[in-house]
């Protein structure tokens, strides 16, 4: 029941407003309707053979004649007042006067004033020219129209804004990567019939000294016209940031299409010497080629941050391209106040260990093992006071008597938390037990050339 | 001395009164600030005789904490220290001058103050409350530049600080540069003398003499290339022995516009030994994005100790990583690493140590929105001397393009090797940063740590931890650097 009402409802609901629809009629003369009472066109439209004559009728004289309010109802139709809006350049009087309004304004076969605004195809049709509208030659269109800058202002930017695109805008190519340069620049002014110097300088910013823009008249609604412009393929070539430069300097009138200082200054630290023949900056805001500075894909590795040292040591120019050098000190030469989201993730401080035993990275890349490590260590407890006693590594029964192969393997880990004094205990030659700390790779006559100091400290005497 | 000391403000006198033009300047301050309190361990000893068999079967303290005996009357056990509150603030101001009348001349200098507000100092002693990071004078012509003062020396080798000078030449058509320097050296990794307390935080040797260094590098750069050359020596001030004498090369090349080559190696001309050394590459295809690197890893310390003697040896590693971004708002990645250890000739049969390991990690970043990240990532390792497995997120989020605000919460399971206990840790955290306009910048962060150790007996106590921090960092420029710059192009019609 409920849904059998809701049904009708809907119905009621959708016929009314199919009434309404249809009640409010057509904008524009029905001349079906009124097929019987005119035996000519031009005896309302005289300015289609008479150029001195209206082409639309007076209301108030044509209309009124019959809608006077008695026979029939009044009609408040009124007749367009200026040029149409339209940059067509067709003319009436310019066309043969033998031929007949229906040849253009009708389709073969309809019955007397069942007619309809002319086509482009019509126009192609009469003239020998047997493609569609938009797939006609881009240099043809001056033909028929007129620059968009020189069109009646009866033209709104609404109207505007549904011109269609002609196919060769779909082409790959055409966009930002210079085919429609080349097309603008070959000298015709199709472009035009569109296109005004303000749409063209919203990515153009060099686009007051390029001739083949600054011949265009200017004309805000072209700016209704809506383009989805991509960077340059060249852009988005995983290599991009490397060879851009080389680019640049090969031509950097490219780059000032789009390109003012700014975009350079987002990413370099100091002015490339290319950039300086770009333009300051542009005054309208939100321009200059806004350039987003994104890393380049080797910063996206995951293990960038501790990998990018050797890169960064061959070639150091290349960091100092982006990096400021307070950059890289952020990190080198750390303070103790940075907080928990510096360099290492959140919770480092208590996976340390871990990653210090299987030396991910280098620590004393950055730390001073004594001023930074031991130190801390110092102040939390985890010392040894130079009497080496099981304790702390509790998880090894009798580590001290087995410690040789971790401490080979990770000494630097040993020195965060023991001084030489706590193993000199037992490897000295003259004061501990004398175990022998040497071990693979040992080279006693270079070390002593270098430094005999370094044996006294165990030998009493160079060894 | 009063003679040198006339000179001096006669030269300034000089410079500050000639006609200066187009003189510019830029200042960067930095201050933050971190609260943090924790709890270290404190040693503690019983005799063996006043302690009783705990659950393990193994001495215990009568306040359950476990104790290590050695068969010896004394017993030592680690009990919880004293909480430590410290609230370091540091303020890292990093200042250029430039345009002082000489074409090229510009002065640099990167200085830090550090304090801290907690009543417990955890982490600044006298020796480091004032720190000179960087601090020179510089004149860079086309062909040659000379540079005076503390400085980094970058490259292979590192990050090495020396007080003294450096000239570098160049041939920028031929891609070739070289550069001698020398002075005295700074500790490693740190802005300190080799003679700061700071930098004997356990009192033992240290030098009382800052250490000589001299050094010199050359590169040679193409379009398709790059070769570096490195050597660095220092000298004791104190004997004359040598500390530090060290030689690296470092290339980079490209096979293809998508392929890339680079490696290096340093050698340790002291000990005779190869240092670290890697050969990687990285290709692009498409969407794709993958890395693949041989290393070898040996820590080397420079001869003002005596760690070098106790033979490190190597670690080497094959490590690879593959990131994919499958949709412009989805990437993903992967690494893995194997890597192992040489064989330390020590004899160990009581203690077996593994000497192989392996890590991965997977992750995936989506970008909901223009505004909106999110970021995760699974990371496990097992290796030497421990292992770890953690899971973790980041919410990044940019209501408003000067406001960032982020949340990051993860989980880690950290069992070490070498310790009796294993760690679960939970930490959540969240930040905000505002930029009010190009120059300046506020952030605040608070982060939670909970940490659980599963250990039978007393000593089973936790690092939990409250972080709270806050940083200003302020820009202050001149705008001269924007002045030199020549006119742009006329703008017709506009």
């Amino acid at each position: 029941m409920t849904r059998s009402l809701l049904s009708l409802v809907f119905v009621l609901t959708a016929s009314g407003v199919g009434t309404l629809v249809a009640r409010r009629g057509p904008d524009r003369f029905d001349h079906s309707t009124h097929a019987t009472l005119f035996p000519s066109c031009v005896s309302c439209h005289a300015g289609a053979v008479d150029a001195g004559a209206a082409l639309l009728p007076s209301a108030d004289v044509a209309c009124a004649s019959c809608h006077d309010g008695k026979g029939q109802r009044l009609v408040t139709w009124s007749p367009r007042e200026g040029p149409r809006a339209s940059n067509l350049k067709f003319d009436h009087a310019a066309h043969p006067k033998g031929g007949t309004c229906l040849a253009c304004h009708a389709d073969p076969g309809s019955r007397w004033m069942q007619v309809r605004a002319a086509t482009p195809q019509g126009c192609f049709a009469c003239h020998g020219l047997p493609a569609e509208h938009l797939a006609q030659p881009d240099s043809t269109c001056a033909t028929c129209h007129r620059p968009l800058s020189e069109a009646p202002a009866a033209l709104t930017s609404a109207q505007v804004a549904r011109f269609p695109a002609p196919p060769s805008h779909a082409v790959a190519g055409f966009g930002a990567d210079g085919g429609h340069a080349a097309a603008a620049r070959a000298g015709d002014r199709s472009c035009s019939t569109c296109h005004a110097r303000d749409f063209c300088a919203e990515c153009h910013l060099d686009g007051a000294i390029l001739p083949s823009i600054s011949a265009l008249g200017p004309d805000r609604r072209s700016l209704a016209l809506s383009v989805n412009l991509r960077g340059p393929a060249s852009h988005r070539r995983t290599d991009f940031e490397r060879a851009h430069g080389g680019q640049a300097r090969a031509s950097i009138q490219v780059c000032a299409t789009c390109h003012t200082q700014p975009s350079c200054s987002a990413c370099h630290a100091t002015t490339p010497r290319a950039a300086l023949t770009l333009a300051t900056h542009d005054p309208r805001p939100g321009r200059d080629g806004a350039v987003i500075r994104t890393p380049p894909p080797s910063h996206r590795e995951a293990s960038w941050a501790s990998g990018h040292g050797p890169p960064a040591a061959a070639r150091p120019q290349s960091c100092a391209a982006c990096h400021a050098r307070s950059d890289c000190l952020d990190c080198h030469r750390p303070g103790p106040a940075g907080g928990a989201n510096g360099y290492h993730p959140t919770g480092f401080l208590v996976s340390h260990p871990a990653q210090a035993y299987g030396r991910q990275s280098s620590c004393a890349d950055c730390h001073n093992t004594q001023a930074f490590c031991q130190d801390c260590h110092r102040q939390s407890g985890v010392v040894a006071s130079a009497r080496l006693l099981g304790g702390f590594h509790d998880s090894k029964q009798a580590f001290v008597l087995g410690h040789g192969q971790a401490a080979r393997q990770s000494l630097e880990s040993c020195v965060s938390c023991h001084a030489e004094r706590d193993c000199l205990a037992c490897h000295s030659a003259t004061r501990g037990r004398g175990f022998n700390p040497h071990g693979p790779g040992f080279n006693a006559d270079r070390l002593k050339r270098k430094n005999p100091g370094l044996c006294v400290a165990c030998h009493a005497t160079t060894p | 001395m009063r003679t040198r000391l006339s000179c001096c403000m006669l030269m300034a006198c000089a410079l500050f009164t000639s006609p200066v033009e187009a003189q510019g300047w830029r200042v960067l301050v930095d201050a933050r600030a971190q609260a943090t309190s924790y709890r270290g361990w404190r040693v503690d000893s019983i005799a063996a005789a006043d302690t009783v068999t705990g659950s393990t079967g193994g001495p215990e303290t009568p306040d359950g904490y476990v104790a290590n005996c050695d068969g010896g009357p004394i017993c030592r056990f680690w009990r919880p220290g004293a909480e430590s509150r410290g609230v370091p603030a540091v303020t890292t101001i990093d200042a250029t001058a430039w345009g002082l009348g000489l074409t090229g001349l510009s002065l640099h200098t990167r200085g830090r103050v550090g304090v801290d507000l907690g009543r417990d100092k955890p982490w600044y002693g006298p020796d480091r409350t004032l720190e000179l990071v960087e601090g020179y004078a510089d004149l860079e012509r086309k062909r040659y530049q000379l540079r005076a003062g503390r400085q980094l020396v970058t490259g292979r080798l590192g990050w090495w600080g020396i007080d003294g000078g450096r000239g570098w030449i160049r041939s920028p058509t031929r891609g070739l540069e070289a550069s001698v320097y020398g002075g005295w050296g700074l500790a490693r990794s740190a802005n300190l003398t080799a003679t700061s307390d700071a930098l004997n935080p356990l009192g033992d040797f240290q030098t009382a003499r800052r250490q000589w260094a001299i050094g010199a590098t050359g590169q040679w750069s193409t379009t398709r290339g790059s070769l570096q050359a490195q050597y660095h020596r220092e000298t004791s001030g104190a004997d004359g022995g040598v500390t530090i004498e060290r030689g690296a090369l470092s290339a980079e090349g490209l096979l293809s516009r998508t392929v890339g080559l680079s490696g290096g190696a340093t050698y340790d001309l002291t000990s005779g030994l190869w240092g670290s050394w890697d050969l990687g590459g990285r290709a692009t295809l498409g969407r794709w994005h993958a890395t693949a690197r041989m290393r070898q890893y040996r820590p080397l310390f420079d001869l003002w100790s005596v760690w070098q003697v106790f033979s490190p040896v190597a670690y080497h590693a094959v490590d690879g990583s593959i990131a994919v971004r499958l949709h412009p708002a989805i990437a993903l990645r992967a690494t893995g690493e194997r890597y192992w250890f040489d064989p330390t000739e020590t004899s160990t049969p009581l203690v077996s140590v593994v000497n192989t390991g392996w890590r991965m990690s997977v992750g995936a970043t989506w970008s909901a929105t223009p505004t909106l990240t999110l970021d995760g990532e699974i990371r496990r390792e097992f290796g030497v001397g421990a292992y770890a497995n953690s899971a973790q997120g980041t919410l990044t989020w940019t209501p408003r393009p000067r406001w960032l605000l982020r949340a990051n919460a993860g989980h880690l399971e950290r069992p070490l090797e070498y310790r009796y206990d294993v760690a679960t840790l939970n930490w959540l955290g969240a930040g905000a940063d505002w930029r009010a306009d190009d120059r300046l910048t506020l952030g605040l962060g608070v982060d939670r740590w909970d940490e659980t150790r599963a250990r039978p007996d007393a000593a089973a106590f936790a690092w939990d931890q409250l972080r709270l921090s806050a940083r200003i960092t302020w820009l202050l420029v001149s705008d001269a650097d924007h002045l030199p710059l020549p006119p742009g192009r006329p703008r017709r019609g506009r």
